[in-house]
């Protein structure tokens, strides 16, 4: 698919896979210059490329100039795309580099090492990975000033880069195989969308959310129902406020005629395998509202259909 | 202890989400604590609640930012990553005392 883009934007592409291996590089096998992440100093001023890559495809980044075209072209919406590809790259580049020459100050080579275990840990445990969000949490948030800037770097930036290395590829190989697609299978809306999603898988939040994804997965369990809260309507808040006598007389005697509404109340809102006891009746219909299976509102509206005494 | 997980949008507001965890109390259950997720394709919290099998109304819970001022005549119970307005903020959680 990479035949499909200009020499000189595969060539930049390529800026930001270098970033991640001279990281990954220097978590491997130490550090041999402090400055550059294991590796030599890049025989390019990052800064200098950017301010004149960015003066080269400011204007092609430019949404209106690809709307000023009639018709709109392929091509004009692989230019847009690849040229915010390149400039999303560099700076990638640039941060990176930053994020990994300040982890140099804190740690020793030895602590680098250590880091390396970390990274391969970090990527492949749930647990693991929930330890990384808290510490990053903490980090970002800067509440917790009992975690320090030494503990952040060494349990979290393996981890992020290499979630954000995993993201960054797999919307990179979408955003590829679109602009070898026309038009109409791949439109301009679509490319600048996964843009910017490529934009966000470089970032600390997009690794965060990657990292989750696999910690979340693992967090629920296969046969757990998890319903979804909605923005409450006035009437349920209501409703909810409306029904607080009811719940009163749960695990009390159950008088015969309140069993046999609430009986009526179940089988009007599905509920299967009814209890024959009042008491036990109540505490079904509690439960369809605390789990969330019923509204307060279809839950009143079934009690007031059956004649639950009081209403 | 019968507890039940609820899944809450991350891109409410943090003030959204805490009406939502009140309404919910209001149905005699009692937040416990919240874990961000993804799950379907979106970020949200995972909200465990206690579910009393009784009329316990537990007592007002207050949701805020851990950066900002504790409320008063309150006590933390909970701290915790949350995701709101589809960013993650550290949050705790009170209870009036």
């Amino acid at each position: 698919m990479l035949e499909a883009i200009p020499l000189w934007v595969r060539r930049h592409l390529h800026l930001g896979v270098l970033g991640l291996s001279l990281a990954l590089l220097f978590h491997t096998f130490g550090c041999a210059n402090l400055h550059y992440a294991g590796a030599p100093p890049p025989s390019y001023d990052v800064d200098q490329d950017l301010k004149q890559l960015a003066e080269h495809f400011k204007p092609a980044t430019a949404i209106e100039a690809y709307y000023a075209l009639r018709p709109p072209t392929r091509e004009a919406r692989n230019k847009v795309i690849s040229a915010r590809l390149v400039m999303i790259n560099l700076e990638y580049l640039k941060w990176l580099r930053t994020v990994i020459a300040d982890k140099q100050l804190l740690d020793t080579a030895t602590d680098v090492l250590n880091l390396s275990l970390n990274l391969a840990a970090t990527v492949t445990g749930g647990e693991t990975a929930k330890t990384v969000l808290s510490a990053v949490a903490a980090g970002i948030s800067g509440s917790k000033t009992s975690i320090d800037k030494h503990y952040f770097y060494e349990k979290t930036m393996p981890a992020l880069v290499a979630a954000m290395n995993a993201q960054r590829k797999t919307v990179l190989e979408r955003i590829l195989g679109g602009m070898n697609s026309s038009l109409e299978d791949y439109s301009f809306e679509q490319g600048i969308t996964d843009v910017y999603e490529y934009y966000q898988a470089g970032t600390l939040t997009g690794a965060i959310t990657a990292i989750q994804a696999d910690a979340g997965s693992k967090e629920k369990k296969a046969d757990e129902k998890i319903l979804t809260l909605i923005r409450p309507t006035p009437e349920e808040i209501a409703a909810v406020e409306a029904l607080k006598p009811v719940w009163k007389r749960l695990n009390k005697q159950i008088p015969p005629e309140h069993a046999e509404t609430l009986l009526r109340a179940l089988q009007s809102l599905g509920a299967k395998d009814l209890p024959t006891d009042g008491s036990d009746r109540l505490t079904r219909l509690h439960l369809l509202l605390q789990t969330g299976e019923k509204t307060a509102v279809e839950i009143l509206k079934a009690l007031k259909d059956a004649n639950y005494p009081g209403w | 202890m019968n507890t039940f997980r609820f899944s809450v949008a991350g891109s409410f507001s943090l003030a959204d989400i805490s009406d939502h965890l009140s309404l919910q109390e209001a149905k005699n259950t009692e937040f416990l604590d919240s874990k961000v997720a993804y799950l379907n394709g979106e970020v949200v919290n995972l909200v465990t609640f206690n579910l009393y099998d009784d009329a316990t109304l537990p007592t007002e819970l207050i949701l805020k930012k851990k950066s900002e001022t504790p409320p008063p005549n309150a006590t933390q119970f909970w701290e915790g990553v949350m995701a709101a307005d589809n960013a993650l903020v550290v949050v705790a959680a009170y209870r009036a005392k």
